[in-house]
């Protein structure tokens, strides 16, 4: 995809938004209604988009800005006669209406940009909770400053100037705004911090700086949204910026999908329509071919139902989460996916046996036998064509450069991942795409990689917690027993809290963990990964103990001199195909790592 | 059990094409109106909550409203032609209110009757407005509903808090000789403010004293605190004013009377019924509250009584004297158009302006041009003892307290 | 002053409450990762199965409320949260809504939006009287089962083999797996487990304000909201912590604010909040799991 139709999002937005006005500009007056209410929610979801979809942090506190906004413009343009009578107290101040509007805006951002010093240094849910309690502190005022907000009563006689083609401009201006923000490196940096913040930390992402920004962003284009409402309707009071408005725009937002522009404006787009829809089928409708009697109340529990069905149906929005462009638009009725053509090449080959040495070769009979494996992750293939062999008390490697795809290849064994084709034997049994409870329970145990040990528990617990599966008590307690006495570190601490212990010493204790569950098959997931050299050879060397009590072991690892050194077999990957395999010594003699890594010639 | 990139793409498209679809299945509805023939009826135009929280009020009004049209139409209708009721809902959104205001018009309204509340009625009032055609609020207690706030085609049968509460402190020192009271604000509207503002003035311009005041939340599950401190003044006060409504005002009788307060509490006409203490307080005493009229059987007029009658046969036991508002609206258009000899706004607009203690279907009203609220009203003060209705007192305000703040 | 030791009383009470309401959001999230705003609707259910389930024998009202809520919220669980249990906490959230906003409108279409008195546990609305305190009967109740539930849920938790493979899942729900720890049972359990909690805040909430409406579970969940946040999200006594800290700062300011101010009472409420999300982020009781290790 070429970079400028990245850029046409906007204009595909804009487009829609626009088509859909202009086909409702022909319905009735009070279809004109639902218009400008339609496209004031385009503008709000835009507006809460721009800091939850950039920063990950979920606001409810936009509405509040909306609030700001409203009675400041409605101040702004109450005819001088009327203020006189209703709010004495008020300056004598009237402006035209896109200034009011504007000045409605600046004066959320501004709010915003004061609120945002205590608010955006925090995280999550316990930033959205400081947001809440914004909208509430901003309710609570404005149903009791009568002199400024009207009270609970609130404002009336506001001119009501906001038509279908005003709100119309103001919302592409809106998205025009989004879109110019999305393309800043502060919001770049901002996207980056959303889904990991430590590691955007690490790299010297100031957070704080970034959020504020889009925070202030989002809250004038709120407030654009309540000129223009307190412009439209006349009159409003403040529960008309509460928690109902909240959690419909919220909705709109994530039913679109929440992590772009487009699901935002798509978002606001279906569930305006469909209300509007709903709402025509209640009262009864005719369509010529058969009537629908009135169903009054239908309209809340039937919205109630869809949100829920997009949510089940696309958990990341009706946009997945993507921008729409020409080429997801030309996705959605083309069927061919990338790598299609590859795919049917695969199968039409013969199938090819893995070059492992016959299985019976010194050990025991086969307990594992992979053929075939394919694993996808959406339209990409991580392991093709995947067969191996793994006999009873044998110690097999699967080693490979990063990204080849031995992570997957052992998450589709272990049951964390159904493979698109091909077959696991376990033991004679099937069990691809089985769920990981019923695989541990055959006799696989996996030690995934960052060892995963539960810190909130004690080391007791933890190993207490790899005895899941067993029934058999005393046969559990001789097990940990002899666990006990491979990793001794563990006896020492098995009293604390699993967190105390280094990263060698949580290693130890993942294996050990996971051996109490008296695995026939043992995997094992780069277990070196982030440990000191120390430990490493600490770790290899209890590994070949462990191979000598007679426990079967698939090894995964990056390191790969160290596992041909203790392996039996090794097998080598890379982009998710077996390129060679073989003993010890076949491997160290007759090929050349780096080719066989990184695929280059040395 | 995500359908995947692949189909969930369509699945979204066809849902919203679904959704254009049937939206534009109601589009294009014509703009009724037209010329009214004096064969067409007369359409009186009900946008309500038909659905949602406010349904509880607006709806019993509704049934109001179709009584009385019934009842006219019995008798020959308005001007020899037949009435015709004709609703839209507007969900109990107050943002709702103007477009099912222009819905009811759509369907050819010579008049409106909305919810009766100055912001979630005031939507369709204004569009009434608009088109020059009366809109009627059945029981909005803001002036404001009225030629202030909305225009001078709308008119309200409510009564203004300040009303209300000159009733309730005259009747508390006068009727019962109370000497000391105590306010207990919800203050979540500003009618109750309003209410408890005024009464405490009526109340101590009449000689009474206020032994203290607190607020509270209509959300509130427990006002504990409120209570503690009226437990401890010095000495439990005659009469409490609590100016609120259920759920919260239900929820402060049960607590004050669960800790043992034995004052009188008195509210207003929010807290007609019985369906907020039946269960949880069965046999409440000495609780009142000031109403329009009394739908319990007992009410001074014999035509409501007469109403209640044909409710009670109808749907059962009304809840709250809003009915009878619903009923009276119409019966007020009728009077005003036939006086009028016109369904035409203005005109019926100074007909009604002409009331003066006019006697409509059961209850007494009175407007001006510049005031569509009537403070003159005989309002009846209805007591709930030991868990039953009736009416204790009826009383019209003697003090009448400004309504608008430039007044 | 005598009203001092009365405030507190009252404060403790509310704050009970609070926490009742605070145990139950609290346990969902820390398996789950979820806000669980439909636990409100739970609450509302469990009110007016009390209503209409007609018996002269509170126990067997009670338990037939408990029963229906634990049922309701295990199948809330399998029809609603299963299917998005590994979505993203926004997909989770805006679904919790939408289970709520069904379940409320639904309420409304079928029994109306006009609240219901409701009589139970009347015996409990007399006060105990010690000296010149007057202690509500009602409110010693909810302190007593608030203190046991919370007591039986962190034995519960802490002793036995299912409590520790629901705490292993809520600081490792994949590696908790790998080990063999059937995910539907956790959850399934921690769901039964908050109906179970809604059903006795139900219980406590009718009682005390003699009302049910549709829109009843609002307030509480949002009290639990607030309450599990300031206290420390994933644990269980931070939740509690955070409870009675509301309610006793609620009935605190009620008793000290001027008049003028007291509309503003929860304004001020929520800047504590805030003030207390700023000096600690992490709540009040940090449990090791929101940490996050780099």
């Amino acid at each position: 995809m070429t970079s400028y139709q990245r850029h046409l999002t906007p204009v595909i937005l804009g487009a829609l938004v626009v088509v859909v006005t202009v086909l409702g500009s022909f319905g009735s007056a009070v279809l004109q209604t639902t218009l400008v209410t339609m496209l004031i929610d385009v503008i709000l979801v835009v507006g809460l988009y721009v800091f939850v979809g950039n920063s990950g942090v979920f606001s409810f506190g936009q509405i509040g800005f909306m609030a700001i906004g409203a009675y400041t413009a409605a101040n702004l343009r109450i005819p001088s006669v009327t203020k006189a009578a209703l709010f004495p107290s008020m300056p004598d101040l009237e402006l035209p209406s896109t200034l009011a509007t504007l000045v409605g805006g600046g004066a959320a951002a501004a709010i915003a940009l004061v609120i945002a010093i205590p608010l955006m240094r925090l995280s999550g849910l316990v930033a959205s909770l400081g947001t809440f309690a914004f909208l509430n502190i901003v309710f609570i005022v404005a149903s009791n400053l009568d002199e400024v907000t009207g009270g609970s009563t609130g404002i009336a006689a506001v001119p009501a100037t906001t038509t279908r083609n005003t709100a119309l401009i103001w919302a592409l201006v809106a998205i025009a705004l989004a879109w110019a923000f999305q393309q800043t490196r502060i919001c770049l940096c901002l996207r980056g911090s959303r889904e990991d913040e430590a590691a955007a930390r690490a790299v010297g992402i100031g957070i704080t700086s970034e959020r504020t920004a889009a925070y202030v962003l989002s809250a004038f284009i709120n407030g654009i949204a309540g000129g223009l409402f307190a412009q439209f309707y006349g009159t409003f009071n403040p529960s008309a910026f509460f928690i109902d408005v909240t959690f419909l725009t919220v909705a709109m937002l994530v039913v679109g999908g929440v992590l772009s522009l487009s699901g935002a404006v798509v978002g606001a787009l279906f569930i305006s329509l469909l209300t509007e829809a709903l709402r025509r089928v209640e009262t009864g409708v005719d369509l010529g071919v058969f009537s629908l009697p009135e169903l009054i109340g239908l309209q809340q529990v039937a919205i109630a139902i869809a949100m829920l069905l997009v949510l089940l149906l696309r958990p990341r929005g009706l946009t997945g989460g993507d921008e729409i462009t020409p080429a997801w638009l030309r996705a959605l009725w083309r069927r061919p996916r990338p790598g299609a053509i590859l795919e049917a090449a695969w199968k039409r080959r013969p199938a090819r046996p893995a070059e492992a040495a016959p299985a019976t070769d010194g050990a025991g009979a086969a307990i594992l036998a992979v053929r075939d494996l394919m694993v996808r992750y959406g339209n990409l293939t991580a392991v093709q064509g995947v067969s191996l062999d793994v006999a009873e008390g044998e110690l097999v490697g699967l080693i490979g450069p990063n990204g080849a795809g031995k992570s997957t290849t052992l998450a589709a064994i272990a049951g964390f991942l159904a493979p698109a084709s091909g077959s696991i034997e376990f033991r004679g049994v099937r069990v691809a795409g089985e769920p990981p409870e019923k695989i541990v329970r055959r006799g696989i145990a996996v030690v995934p990689e960052g060892r995963h040990i539960f810190g909130t528990l004690s080391v007791a617990e933890n190993l207490q917690l790899g005895s899941t599966p067993v029934a058999d008590r005393a046969a559990a307690a001789e097990t940990l027993e002899g666990v006990l006495e491979l990793f001794p570190i563990l006896r020492t601490y098995y009293r604390s809290s699993a967190a105390k212990l280094s990263g060698g010493e949580q290693q130890q204790l993942a294996i050990a963990r996971a051996l109490l569950s008296r695995p026939r098959l043992l995997l094992l997931d780069e277990p070196s990964l982030g440990l000191a050299p120390l430990m490493v050879d600490v770790l290899f060397d209890k590994l070949a103990l462990l191979k000598q009590t007679g426990t079967t072991i698939l090894l995964v690892e990056q390191n790969a001199v160290a596992t041909v050194e203790i392996a039996d077999r090794t097998y080598v990957l890379r982009t998710g195909r077996i390129v060679t395999s073989g003993t010890r010594e076949k491997l160290l003699e007759t090929t050349d790592f780096a080719a066989a890594y990184l695929g280059v010639r040395a | 059990m995500t359908l995947g990139r692949k189909h969930g793409k369509r699945v979204s498209l066809v849902l919203l094409a679904v959704a254009l679809a049937l939206a534009a299945a109601g589009c294009g509805g014509d703009d009724g109106g037209g010329e009214a023939s004096s064969e067409e009826p007369v359409t009186i135009g009900s946008a309500i909550a038909m659905t949602g929280g406010l349904s509880s009020f607006d709806k019993p009004a509704l049934d109001g409203t179709r009584i009385a049209i019934e009842e006219i139409n019995a008798a020959g209708g308005i001007m020899g032609r037949q009435v015709k009721s004709v609703t839209a809902d507007t969900k109990s959104d107050i943002n709702q209110g103007a477009r099912a205001g222009q819905e009811v018009i759509q369907k050819g309204a010579d008049a409106m009757i909305t919810t009766l509340d100055f912001n979630y009625g005031g939507g369709a009032a204004r569009e009434a407005q608009k088109k020059g055609i009366i809109a009627i609020a059945p029981g909005a207690g803001s002036p404001k509903y009225g030629v202030q706030g909305i225009g001078d085609m709308a008119y309200t049968l409510g009564i203004a808090a300040q009303t209300d509460a000159a009733v309730a402190a005259e009747w508390g020192i006068e009727d019962k000789k109370f000497k000391t009271a105590y306010l207990l604000l919800d203050d979540i509207t500003d009618y109750d403010k309003e209410q408890c503002s005024a009464f405490k003035q009526v109340w101590t311009e009449m000689g009474g004293t206020i032994l203290g005041e607190d607020t509270f939340k209509n959300s509130d599950p427990s006002v504990a605190a409120q209570v503690t401190r009226i437990k401890g003044l010095d000495q439990e006060p005659d009469l409490i004013m609590l100016c609120s409504f259920p759920p919260g005002g239900a929820v402060a009788v049960k607590q004050l009377r669960d800790a043992g307060v034995k004052s009188a509490i008195i509210s207003n006409g929010a807290m007609d019924g019985d369906y907020w203490y039946k269960d949880s307080v069965p046999n409440l005493s000495d609780m009142f509250y000031t109403a329009s009229a009394s739908v319990w059987g007992d009410d001074p007029s014999k035509q409501i009584n007469d109403f209640v009658k044909k409710v009670k046969a109808k749907s059962g036991q009304p809840q709250a004297y809003f009915t009878v508002l619903g009923y009276v609206a119409v019966y007020a258009l009728k009077t005003a158009m036939e006086r009028a000899d016109s369904t035409e706004g203005a005109k019926v607009r100074d007909e009604m302006d002409k009331f003066d203690k006019e006697n409509v279907g059961g209850i007494e009203l009175t407007f001006t041009p510049d005031l569509h609220i009537d403070t003159k009203r005989e309002e009846r003060v209805m007591e709930v003892n030991n868990g039953k209705h009736r009416v204790a007192a009826v009383r019209a305000a003697e003090h009448q307290l400004p309504l608008f703040e430039n007044q | 002053m005598k009203e001092v030791v009365q405030y507190i009383i009252d404060g403790a009470a509310l704050g009970s409450l609070y926490a009742l309401f605070a145990l139950g959001i609290g346990l969902i999230f820390g398996i789950m990762n979820l806000i669980n705003f439909a636990h409100g609707e739970l609450i509302m259910v469990g009110g007016y199965v009390l209503v209409y389930v007609s018996s002269p024998a509170t126990p067997i009202r009670v338990l037939v409320m408990l029963l229906a809520v634990v049922v309701l919220a295990l199948a809330m669980e399998r029809a609603a949260f299963r299917p998005v249990r590994h979505a993203r906490a926004d997909t989770l959230l805006v679904t919790s809504f939408a289970v709520s906003f069904f379940l409320q409108s639904l309420a409304i279409v079928t029994v109306g939006a006009l609240p219901k008195s409701a009589g139970i546990l009347s015996g409990l609305n007399e006060s105990f009287q010690i000296g010149d305190y007057a202690i509500r009967k009602l409110d010693v109740f909810t302190v007593a089962v608030t203190a046991v539930l919370l007591v039986a849920l962190v034995a519960f938790l802490g002793r036995t083999p299912l409590g520790v493979q629901m705490r292993a899942a809520a600081e490792d729900f994949r590696m908790a797996r790998a080990l063999g720890v059937r995910a539907n049972t956790v959850v399934a359990t921690a769901f039964a487990l908050s109906g179970f909690l809604a059903g006795v805040a139900a219980l406590i909430l009718v009682a005390q304000t003699g009302l049910v409406s549709p829109t009843m579970g609002l307030a509480p969940v949002l009290a639990a909201f607030i309450a599990t946040i300031i206290g420390g999200l994933g644990s269980l006594s931070g939740a509690v912590l955070g409870g009675y800290l509301l309610g006793s700062l609620t009935v605190a300011l009620q008793a000290m604010l001027p008049l003028s101010l007291r509309p503003y009472r929860d304004a001020f409420v929520f800047a504590a909040v805030v003030l207390v999300l700023i000096l600690r982020p992490q709540g009040l009781i940090s449990s090791r799991a929101t940490v996050e290790r780099v």
